[in-house]
């Protein structure tokens, strides 16, 4: 199976070759001809136009339908924002006037900190402290409060709504399987293409941010909402029927709460996708933190987008502990007080310190003069990396670029996408049976045919590298850290640091030391996509059964021998998934990096943005979702074949 | 446990009721491709040449029995025989393909979705093999569900649910959580949950099968204590002889989908229908099964002596009694009355398990 697979492989690229030397350019096996490609970006944009000036019956077009849903989304928002940061005032200009001041700084870090000791003890109290602290110093505290005003609307809205579309979905074990199937597509899509639909339903400001939030966060929770359904079901098997639950009972009394492990870790997901869309909703207008890096990253202000970036890390990560520890219902200090009892203490301050705020004017602003920045240091980095370091960061660039990635960026753009679609075809079949074989084949036609070929390859160019050094790196450090308990007590704090901070950040220190093009985004994507390929290595080798690695000893392994002829092949089914998983988060940072000059199909979602053409950046979204389903069926079917050999062919047939 | 359950570890061998509890009469239970859309398309089952024809597979085959009141019929197959299932058609936790239920007079091929919840709820109770506990509840709060789930006010069900976790001795772990207990008391746990409602009928589906070989004989001892106390109407699902012939009034062997025998223990291991029944009972003990009045010679006027046994006794407990005498013992019926004799040569053969040749 696997010689007759290279030979196949070998044999096409050879054909691919003689075609090359024996077509003339422009041969329609060659280069897809104009005339057969398909307009999905027009056809997609005859749906929304459509859908938006569509008249409902007496009420309007579907646009002005999805305008009055906006203060719906405002209208929260705002009473928060004025809460936190802005105070409620009334009349505009000079007749302006204040009726209620906001809330002061220190009211709101006592609070925050006291809450967190009640729910989490003293390290919880000591990190909310901290992330308060680090607001307050650089001079981040306004923009803070308007990202939270806007994810404490965000947040809850994608986990009540995911909760109850995975509850639907399970509950319909017909669609079940289509429906997890299109949710893991749904997060291939770059979120760049849903930003242009969305603001032609609800233009520009808070509404459509929340709204790209929620589509952000959604899926996940729904999946993680219907795995854990199912697994629960599981467990607590027939029970719910014999003791003659009802529906509602059977949910709400038996299932959902066995299930709550899962929900937490959908909590979880919701929390930090919604802050590291942070940054892609603010170029819908959502202000912000997001807004602050997004501006940094354009002016090139290293240190300024590196304090924002850090601070919605940093308030993700307390959020999300904050909420983990509430969600157990524990209560770990100040355990003498009712709930009751503790909101009216925690009301009590707020309000006090709030109103003496009237009165001490440095409560109600932080003094100006404790405010730090970073950015002249960085300024200072910048500039000796530029007179010390410019010199060798060029030369690698410089020689990796001739090299390597042109020669490959020639080739794969020059390839026949006939010889392309029949390659992927087979590559299918040998993964995964006919059936998918024909599936992914399709999926490469359609690229091709929607006459986007060429920047789809040169996605795949840089994806491609990216990955595969990512790979090259990663796993073999992941091997070494599996193996060794001091290499995974260094290497793992730190991918779990990289994995945090939100996508935008990479750009930062590659603009910074490589300049624009190619190479920053290789080395951002890198940066962004290592994480996984590690860790799963990691845990892979970590986690061999101790028995087999017992027999390896006792059949008188060599160390090396044992990595090589137990080790490896045990975990290499996880090693796989988390190559699976480089890939897609390549995929999703080289989206990202086309803010710093590439031409794939990154950039074409990022023009169409500007543009405002949702067809043309929907097709192009589609395009990179094509390109991660093909790659996720290929390697993730490898996975499944090393997991489990004697099922392959049931499992993958069973798959699409 | 107690010395209680050691002296007499066995099932009480009381007569059942009149009145069975439980009816099943032809019952099926296909599977396969459209099976069940198939089974509604026809009033009768299908014959065996149309089941493979439709590659359709019957784990229940044409299954009639009755469960008498407070008798405890154990269902006993290997797995694959289709017990499980059958003990999933009578409680309706699945749909039979053909065939009749009825419990307690309800018809429930008929029953409407109100009355099989309400019938839930009031007269069964379940035992899972892998316990079906709920690990954020404590043991308390778990015991407590089906009552909470039927609508009980707290204090009520708490209650009822600290008195069923005392009857299976865990009050000290009440406010424990399962995954802090062993598997022996988290089944204890699961026996607790399933009487708390104060069912009429208990089926228990292979509820010792997960355990250790020790934890699983306390378990058994503790089952037949409990039923001394409750008196349930049972249907138990195991795949082990010995625990069958511990537990049962009655034992119902499966095979294939087909109850290949029902009869008390004593009869499977005389009379062990063919060669499958006898394989399990060849290795049973039989002074522990027989009875003296299966094996003793009629005599209505044999002599009441000092040493005399009785007839619903079991060999084992009363072999030295009998061995001890030179001449054959008389044999009274619990009345007291004379109803023949054993002798020493009969009990050796039993003794030396040379029934079956003999």
């Amino acid at each position: 199976m696997r010689y007759r697979g290279i030979a196949l492989l070998t044999a096409l690229a050879l054909v691919a070759l003689a075609m090359q030397r024996g077509l003339a350019e422009g041969h329609w096996a060659l280069t897809w001809p104009q005339g057969w490609q398909l307009p999905f970006a027009d056809w997609l944009n005859a749906v929304f136009r459509f859908l938006s000036e569509f008249e409902f019956a007496g009420s309007g077009t579907g646009r002005d339908l999805t305008r009055l849903a906006v203060p719906l989304f405002e209208m929260p928002t705002d009473l928060l924002s004025n809460l936190f940061f802005e105070g409620f005032t009334s009349g505009f200009g000079a007749n302006k006037q204040v009726l209620f001041p906001p809330l002061s700084w220190l009211a709101l870090t006592v609070g925050v900190v006291l809450s967190c000791y009640r729910v989490g003890g003293v390290k919880l109290a000591t990190l909310g402290a901290a992330t308060a602290a680090y607001l307050l110093v650089f001079g981040l505290w306004s923009s803070a409060m308007l990202t939270m005003a806007q994810l404490a609307v965000a947040v809850p809205i994608g986990l009540v709504v995911g909760l109850l579309m995975g509850v639907w979905v399970w509950r319909s074990p017909r669609i079940r399987p289509g429906v997890l199937l299109a949710l893991d597509q749904l997060q291939t899509i770059p979120i760049f293409a849903y930003l242009v639909p969305v603001v032609v339903f609800f233009g520009l400001g808070v509404a459509p941010a929340i709204i790209v939030t929620v589509i952000f966060a959604l899926p996940t929770m729904v999946r993680t909402t219907v795995v854990g359904l199912e697994e629960a079901a599981r467990t607590t098997g027939e029970l719910a029927v014999s003791i003659g639950c009802n529906k509602r009972q059977a949910l709400w009394k038996v299932v959902l709460p066995t299930a709550q492990d899962m929900l937490r870790v959908g909590l979880n997901q919701v929390v930090m996708l919604s802050f590291s869309s942070v940054i892609i909703a603010s170029l819908v207008g959502a202000g912000g933190l997001g807004y602050d890096v997004l501006v940094a990253l354009r002016r090139l202000a290293i240190g300024r987008g590196l304090e924002a970036g850090f601070a919605i890390t940093l308030m993700a990560i307390t959020l999300n502990s904050f909420l983990q520890h509430y969600s157990t219902g524990r209560v770990a200090g100040l355990a003498a007080l009712g709930s009751r009892q503790f909101l009216a203490l925690i009301g009590a301050l707020v309000l006090g310190l709030t109103l003496l705020s009237l009165v001490l004017p440095w409560l109600a602003v932080f003094p100006e003069q404790l405010v730090l920045s970073t950015g002249p240091f960085f300024d200072n980095v910048i500039e000796w990396v530029n007179l010390n370091l410019y010199s060798i960061t060029d030369g690698v660039k410089t020689a990796l670029l001739i090299y390597l990635f042109l020669p490959l960026k020639h080739l794969l753009t020059s390839l026949p996408w006939l010889v392309v679609v029949l390659a992927v075809t087979i590559a299918g079949y040998l993964v995964g049976g006919v059936k998918r074989g024909l599936f992914l084949g399709g999926l490469t036609l359609l690229i091709a045919a929607s006459g986007l070929w060429h920047k789809a390859m040169l996605t795949v160019y840089l994806c491609a590298v990216a990955v595969s050094f990512s790979a090259l790196v990663g796993i073999p450090t992941g091997i070494w850290a599996g193996r060794s308990r001091n290499v995974a007590r260094i290497v793992m704090p730190i991918i779990d640091t990289l994995q945090t901070l939100p996508a935008f950040v990479y750009l930062i220190p590659a603009i910074m030391l490589f300049g624009t093009g190619d190479f920053p985004s290789f080395v951002a994507i890198v940066a962004y996509s290592i994480s996984p390929a590690i860790r799963y290595a990691e845990l892979g080798i970590r986690t061999v059964p101790e028995h087999l690695r017992e027999a390896g000893v006792q059949f008188g392994c060599r160390p090396f021998q044992r990595l090589w002829m137990i080790e490896l092949p045990a975990a290499a089914p996880q090693i796989l998934l988390g190559l699976n998983r480089t890939i897609m988060l390549g995929l999703s940072m080289l989206i990202v990096t086309a803010l710093i000059g590439t031409d794939d199909l990154g950039q074409e979602t990022v023009t169409a943005l500007a543009k405002v053409d949702a067809g043309r950046g929907l097709a192009a979204g589609f395009a990179v979702a094509f390109i991660a389903i093909i790659a996720d069926r290929l390697v993730g079917g490898l996975a499944e074949r090393k997991s489990q050999p004697q099922r392959a062919g049931m499992t993958a047939a069973g798959a699409d | 446990m107690s010395t209680f359950a050691k002296t007499e570890g066995r099932a009480p061998r009381s007569p059942p009721g009149p009145d069975p509890i439980i009816t099943v009469r032809h019952l099926w239970k296909l599977y396969g491709a459209r099976a069940d859309s198939f089974a509604k398309s026809r009033a009768t089952p299908p014959g065996d040449a149309e089941i493979s024809e439709r590659h359709l597979f019957a784990a229940v085959r044409d299954v009639s029995f009755d469960v008498h009141e407070g008798e405890t019929l154990v269902v006993m197959g290997l797995s694959g025989s289709g017990k499980s299932t059958l003990l999933r058609c009578v409680s309706n936790l699945i749909t039979p393909s053909f065939g009749e239920v009825v419990v307690e007079g309800c018809d429930l091929m008929r029953a409407s979705r109100a009355e099989l919840v309400q019938l839930r709820r009031y007269k069964m109770g379940m035992v899972f093999q892998h316990y079906a506990l709920l690990p954020h509840r404590t043991v308390l709060e778990n015991v407590a569900l089906p009552l909470e789930i039927r609508g009980e006010p707290k204090a009520s069900r708490e209650a009822r649910a600290l008195e069923m976790i005392d009857l299976v001795s865990l009050s000290d772990k009440a406010a424990s959580y399962p995954a802090g207990l062993s598997g022996g008391q988290q089944q204890r746990v699961g026996i607790a949950r399933s009487l708390a409602v104060d069912p009429d009928i208990w089926f228990l589906d292979e509820p010792f099968s997960a355990l250790d070989p020790l934890i699983r004989r306390e378990l058994q001892d503790e089952f037949i204590r409990l039923q001394k106390i409750v008196r349930k109407t049972i249907l138990f699902v195991t795949h082990d002889f010995d625990e069958a012939i511990r537990l049962a009034n009655r034992i119902a062997i499966m095979q294939n989908g087909r109850i290949v025998q029902i009869g008390t223990p004593e009869e499977l291991v005389l009379h062990p229908a063919d060669d499958y029944v006898a394989s399990f009972t060849e290795h049973v003990n039989l002074t522990q099964v027989v009875t003296v009045g299966s094996v003793m010679v009629a005599d209505r006027g044999a002599v009441a002596g000092p040493g005399a046994v009785r007839s619903s006794a079991r060999l084992g407990d009363v072999a030295e009694q009998i061995m001890g005498q030179s001449m054959p013992v008389c044999v009274i019926d619990d009345g007291g009355r004379p109803v023949g004799t054993i002798s020493q040569q009969t009990v050796l053969k039993m003794l030396l398990d040379r029934a079956k040749t003999g």
